[in-house]
């Protein structure tokens, strides 16, 4: 088959579909469908930790509000504040960077390089030594030590953190540490790891379009 | 321009251009589902990015880089979708039942299309649409003197595939 032919086969294949009215283009216009692009996909992400982050966060200090024993309430529920307000924040800045990126309008190769810099922006917080090794620990860690300060009724600091429990916590951190961990890693790679590289071999297939010439 | 004139415009245009996002979906996905997400996909992205188009260049330019933008940002569901979903098919099955029998050519120009890279296929698209060097040049963002030398070998590349199809070497 010669490349013409090629050529005609293809605009063949197509002449074979139906077209749409207006009516239809516009009702398919009303369709709210998930899209499957990887910067849209990033943007949902944004939202939606946004969202969970922002509700659980006013849920659980106003939980805290009405259960800590009022000793520690007020140091502990300041230090919820600032965890929460700087993941949040974190979150938001980033979210702020892709939400009103309109990409798709761009030539391809240029367009191509914003969205690989906006999907590694998500996924290397992610997979970065900040987020596996401070951030998840510090919130696993936190969220045991609020536990005990539950539990501590009208016990000293010193009580409350006995060799005992302290062992206890480091254990307990180090266990679920390993398994959440590499689990929250396998859905980062899982989710974004695979098609960014795909986007950076397109890129780089782009790339080598320029250098065989030179 | 108020936004039911930009929707009407918009609905006018697409109407008379929508074989784009048909050609566009057909070459980055072999199934009728991944199509039909991808044609929906690229019609939203297409209204989403309307008010940016300063109309500098053709409507037709424009709709392309769009779709071809969202084509190749897209995750894919299934490895497979732009991959040659048949080529674990026995060739001689294909010969006698598909391809002499049922005169499928088309179907096998597309399995050779889904044997082409992503960026491949944003060129061959548009040469096979009968788009000057220099406008695919425009859309893809690189520089003209290359187009031509990328297309003779999708072309060739694209026949290779096509025999090593047809006779199953």
């Amino acid at each position: 088959m010669d490349f013409k032919e090629i050529k005609n086969v293809w605009k063949d294949s197509v002449k074979d579909e139906k077209l749409l009215n207006k009516e239809e283009i516009e009702a398919k216009l009303k369709i709210k469908g998930k899209s499957n692009t990887a910067l849209n996909k990033v943007k949902r992400n944004y939202k939606i930790e946004l969202i969970l982050g922002g509700s659980f966060s006013v849920f659980f200090i106003v939980w805290m509000f009405m259960n800590l024993a009022m000793d520690y309430k007020f140091i502990i529920i300041t230090l919820t504040v600032l965890f929460f307000g700087i993941l949040i924040s974190f979150t938001w800045r980033n979210f702020r960077k892709v939400r009103k990126t309109v990409i798709s309008s761009e030539q391809l190769k240029p367009a191509l390089v914003k969205t690989i810099k906006d999907i590694e922006i998500y996924v290397n917080f992610n997979k970065s030594n900040f987020s596996k090794f401070l951030l998840l620990p510090f919130a696993i860690c936190f969220g045991m030590v609020i536990g005990l300060f539950m539990n501590s009724e009208d016990k000293g600091i010193l009580e409350i953190f006995d060799s005992v429990e302290i062992i206890k916590l480091v254990v307990t951190l180090v266990i679920v540490s390993a398994v959440f961990i590499p689990i929250s890693q396998y859905f980062n790679k899982k989710m974004y790891k695979q098609h960014l590289d795909e986007l950076k071999q397109c890129l780089k297939e782009f790339e080598n379009i320029e250098d065989e010439n030179k | 321009m108020s936004n039911r004139n930009l929707k009407e415009e918009f609905v006018s245009q697409i109407e008379k251009h929508q074989g784009i996002i048909y050609k566009v979906s057909r070459m980055y996905c072999d199934k009728e589902e991944c199509r039909q997400d991808l044609f929906q996909d690229i019609l939203v992205q297409l209204w989403q990015s309307f008010p940016t188009f300063n109309k500098q260049s053709k409507f037709s330019t424009w709709m392309y880089r769009v779709a071809l933008n969202t084509a190749i940002a897209q995750f894919r569901k299934d490895k497979k979708n732009n991959e040659d979903t048949m080529s674990e098919i026995p060739v001689n099955i294909i010969e006698e039942e598909s391809y002499k029998e049922k005169e499928d050519r088309k179907e096998l120009v597309q399995r050779a299309i889904n044997k082409l890279s992503k960026a491949e296929k944003a060129i061959i698209i548009l040469y096979m649409d009968d788009y000057t060097y220099e406008e695919i040049s425009e859309i893809a963002g690189i520089t003209m003197s290359n187009v031509g030398v990328k297309i003779s070998r999708i072309k060739t590349k694209l026949q290779k595939i096509l025999k090593e199809l047809e006779y199953g070497l």
